[in-house]
């Protein structure tokens, strides 16, 4: 479904009526849809605030778990609508209501914004399914001796590692998409996800691993998830080896492994630092998949000794160059593409312009996220793009501390840095 | 200015496949690692460089000569191919390295629609020429290391045009003998090219390996690919042949670029071909270097694949692409097998001596550095 409009405020009503009828024929319940139709409603008029008469193009992707809303408009926008914070008045709560993005953002569970590679630029709105809980626990079963891989299970045994999942693992060691199974199925489904799992003799559920593959140069896998096999260590390097298999020869540069506990070095992960996220410490790996060839690193000098020991204990061939600020022109302006997930508590902002206003635009975003009770925020550098460094020292002065390096991650290597909600 | 609307004018599957990135110069390479030499173990170059009469004509090589265009079908150098192989010179084609031939190939037999069909876990050029061409490549998982001959089978259908069989394999150096070949050739039946790349042909010395060039009178559908650059040394220059029946590559010809194949080139293979001494040393060369690698091997605990091919595959207790790293660093580069869907497994060319031994010093200090070997040999000790 495709909607060609323009940017003036007598063609909301179109808008939200195509935002609503997209979502129903995406399978959305009503509620859901209404507040796919509201958050519509938030970025139309802050885009007509912006850009004024332009024409857009509003399209629907059915994620099968989610109804994504994609808003191409030919021209940048003013960006600092995109801000989550960018009404003037969020200090009172009444201006906290008021501030149209964010609730936006409030009403539908994932906000971005991307510039296209070929021009334009891109807002998307996703809203997620709702789905039934678990009917049934999982049964623990006899320990499993041998087993077999299967990329393609059958719906029944995603079903069941669905509830092995929930039921043999705390709340913390996996992403709570993974639940309940009807989610679960449904996202692999979307083909962004796959899945792997190990059977025994009898078909019985051994164990596996789930992967998630976005526009990026990385995969995400989560796992290995275990019932009980007689061999536990040999399971977990059978499944590494098989995500890595599959994507050894593709253009990703590399995996990440957010495992519930530390992996043998045989499964071919490196150990990359942990997160911590509500709850507990995720032991992270990864996994280059490319050889190294070496690459050029712009890194604040706060960051420097995480930076050159990881780098250091992974091997990593860098050209380092310290980033000073000496007071040059950065962008005009600092802009966060942030994403929220609300029912684990956990905020991801990523810089996408970094301006002389960085330390107000930042601290606008962490008062925000702890009024929001956000307890997890992480923010990525890229030490691809000189000036992210400008934004270190401010999120340093903040609580936040590095966690996590993720060579290839982006431009150049991923910093994830880790605040607790309301720490300075 | 307009913008050109470049979304609208690639193809999807040109727009899905991804440019392979080549490994930068040595000496980049050397300042990035921090290595002061740099030992080349990826590419299955020959380390003797040349034979003997390519490298004096190379020195003498006229300078003049270069601001004329070459023979653009290479009409002296099929001659004398023609001559050594026993066929007629319409039945060679050279190109700009195997790697152009694979291309010619595609292009002459598959359109939109049709496939090719080849292993998972076989050099990768066959499947990305395919892919961006916008011919589906279907992979059979490989049996025990080798071809599997019944997976190919089940996999070819009436859109299948090209199988291609690597003969030896890269990388595994697992080979089909003459017998395999017919069997497979009288099962599959003449509805199909089969392309057997003999890439690594010279540096087989068993009894039953077969020569594809010697079969195609039994079977007008095969295609055989060779190359002047692994035993021959003249990878720089780029340059590889292939060998049909005349009605085959007559069809081939339509779709091979002229000109293609430079003066230097030509000359250089026209004086290395059928060296047998050199032929020779080399095979002396690499059998020391395989027997030194599987002594090392065996030492460390480490499964070892060695063939007659000038490589061997060992697989490690931890990631290929860090151990890459870790070699890079004492100078010596090697080729992660993760691309070649082998993760944990490394591919290693033969070398010199000196080197050869620098280098198993080099993974014998890496494994004792980095590992937990007693799950290795659990997971791996028994199935080699
Ligand atoms: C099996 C195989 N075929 C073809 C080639 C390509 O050879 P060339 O250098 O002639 O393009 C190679 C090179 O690595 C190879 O291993």
């Amino acid at each position: 479904m495709e909607l060609n409009v323009e940017l003036i405020p007598e063609r909301m009503p179109v808008v939200v009526a195509f935002a609503e009828a997209a979502a129903k024929n995406a399978g959305l319940a009503a509620a859901e849809a209404t507040m796919l139709a509201l958050s519509t409603e938030e970025l139309f008029l802050a885009l007509c605030s912006s850009i004024l008469g332009a024409g857009i193009t509003v399209r629907l992707q059915d994620r099968r778990y989610a109804a994504d809303l994609l808003f191409q408009v030919p021209q940048p926008p003013d960006l600092r609508i995109f801000n989550i914070t960018s009404r003037p008045d969020h200090e009172t709560e009444a201006g906290l209501a008021e501030m149209g993005l964010f609730l936006a953002s409030r009403a539908c569970d994932q906000f971005s914004i991307q510039q296209l590679a070929l021009g334009g630029w891109e807002i998307m709105l996703r809203k997620e399914r709702n789905y039934p809980a678990a009917t049934q626990q999982f049964q623990p079963l006899p320990s499993v001796q041998t087993w077999q891989l299967t990329t393609t299970p059958a719906p029944d045994l995603v079903k069941q590692f669905s509830t092995l999942i929930a039921d043999s693992y705390a709340a913390c060691q996996f992403p709570e998409e993974f639940t309940p199974p009807g989610r679960l199925l449904d996202k692999l489904a979307s083909n962004e996800y796959g899945i792997i799992l190990a059977q025994g003799e009898q078909g019985e559920l051994a164990g596996g691993l789930i992967w998630h593959a976005d526009e990026g140069r990385i995969v995400e896998c989560f796992g290995p998830y275990l019932a009980a096999p007689a061999e536990p260590e040999q399971l977990t390097i059978a499944l590494c080896e098989k995500v890595t298999e599959q994507f050894g020869r593709s253009n990703r540069l590399g995996l990440v492994l957010y495992a519930p506990q530390q992996p043998p070095a045989a499964a071919g992960f490196e150990a990359t630092g942990s997160i911590v996220i509500p709850g507990g410490t995720i032991w992270t790996g990864y996994r280059m998949l490319a050889e190294e060839f070496g690459a050029d690193a712009a890194v604040a000098a706060e960051l420097m000794p995480f930076y050159t020991n990881w780098c250091s204990s992974m091997a990593l061939a860098r050209n380092i160059h310290p980033y000073h600020d000496d007071g040059e022109t950065g962008n005009g302006l600092t802009l966060f593409a942030t994403r929220l997930n609300r029912a684990t508590g956990m905020a991801r902002l990523t810089p996408l312009l970094v301006g002389r206003d960085a330390e107000a635009v930042l601290e606008e975003h962490l008062q925000l996220l702890d009024q929001e009770q956000f307890s997890a925020i992480y923010c990525t550098i890229d030490t691809g793009r000189p000036f992210d460094s400008l934004l270190v020292p401010h999120l340093l002065r903040h609580g936040f501390t590095p966690r996590m390096l993720v060579p290839w991650g982006g431009t150049g290597d991923l910093i994830h840095l880790y605040r607790a909600g309301g720490s300075q | 200015m307009t913008r050109c609307n470049l979304e609208a004018l690639v193809p999807q599957y040109v727009r899905q496949f991804e440019a392979y990135i080549p490994s930068p110069p040595d000496d980049e390479l050397q300042r990035m690692f921090g290595c002061s030499r740099l030992v080349r173990m990826n590419n299955n170059e020959n380390p003797l460089g040349p034979p003997p009469a390519a490298a004096a004509l190379l020195k003498t090589f006229d300078p003049a000569l270069v601001s004329r265009y070459p023979s653009g079908d290479c009409r002296p150098l099929r001659a004398k191919l023609a001559e050594y192989l026993g066929v007629t010179p319409l039945q060679v084609i050279l190109g700009n390295g195997a790697n152009e031939v694979i291309a010619f190939v595609i292009k002459a037999f598959c359109e939109q629609g049709d496939n090719i069909v080849t292993a998972d876990r076989t050099f990768a050029v066959y499947e990305w020429i395919a892919r961006f061409s916008g011919v589906d490549a279907r992979l059979v998982p490989l049996d025990d290391f080798g071809f599997d001959e019944e997976g190919l089978l089940a996999r070819v259908d009436s859109r299948t045009k090209l199988v291609f069989i690597c003969n030896p394999n890269n990388p595994t150096g697992t080979w089909w003998s003459k017998d395999r070949l017919v069997r497979f050739m009288e099962r599959l039946g003449p509805n199909h090219i089969v392309v057997l790349d003999e890439a690594y042909a010279e540096f087989m010395n068993q009894p039953d390996y077969p020569d594809g060039i010697a079969l195609m009178s039994r079977f007008p559908n095969l295609i055989v690919f060779r190359t002047f650059s692994k035993m021959y040394g003249l990878a720089g220059l780029r340059i590889g042949y292939l060998v049909g029946t005349e009605q085959v590559t007559d069809i081939v010809r339509k779709t091979a670029i002229v000109y293609s194949v430079n003066t230097l080139a030509q000359s250089a293979a026209l004086a290395a071909l059928g060296d047998q001494a050199f032929i020779s040393a080399t095979r002396s060369l690499v059998q020391d270097g395989q027997q030194m690698l599987a002594a090392q091997c065996a030492e460390l605990k480490l499964p070892i694949l060695t063939s007659d091919c000038n490589f061997a595959m060992i697989k490690l207790p931890f990631s290929d692409t860090l151990a890459y790293r870790l070699l890079m660093q004492q100078g010596y580069m090697v080729r992660t097998m993760t691309g070649f869907r082998f993760p944990g497994w490394i591919r290693v060319s033969m070398t010199n001596r000196d080197a050869m031994q620098g280098f198993c010093t080099a993974l014998s200090r890496l494994i004792h550095s980095r590992t937990d070997q007693s799950l290795l040999a659990r997971t791996y000790g028994g199935s080699l």
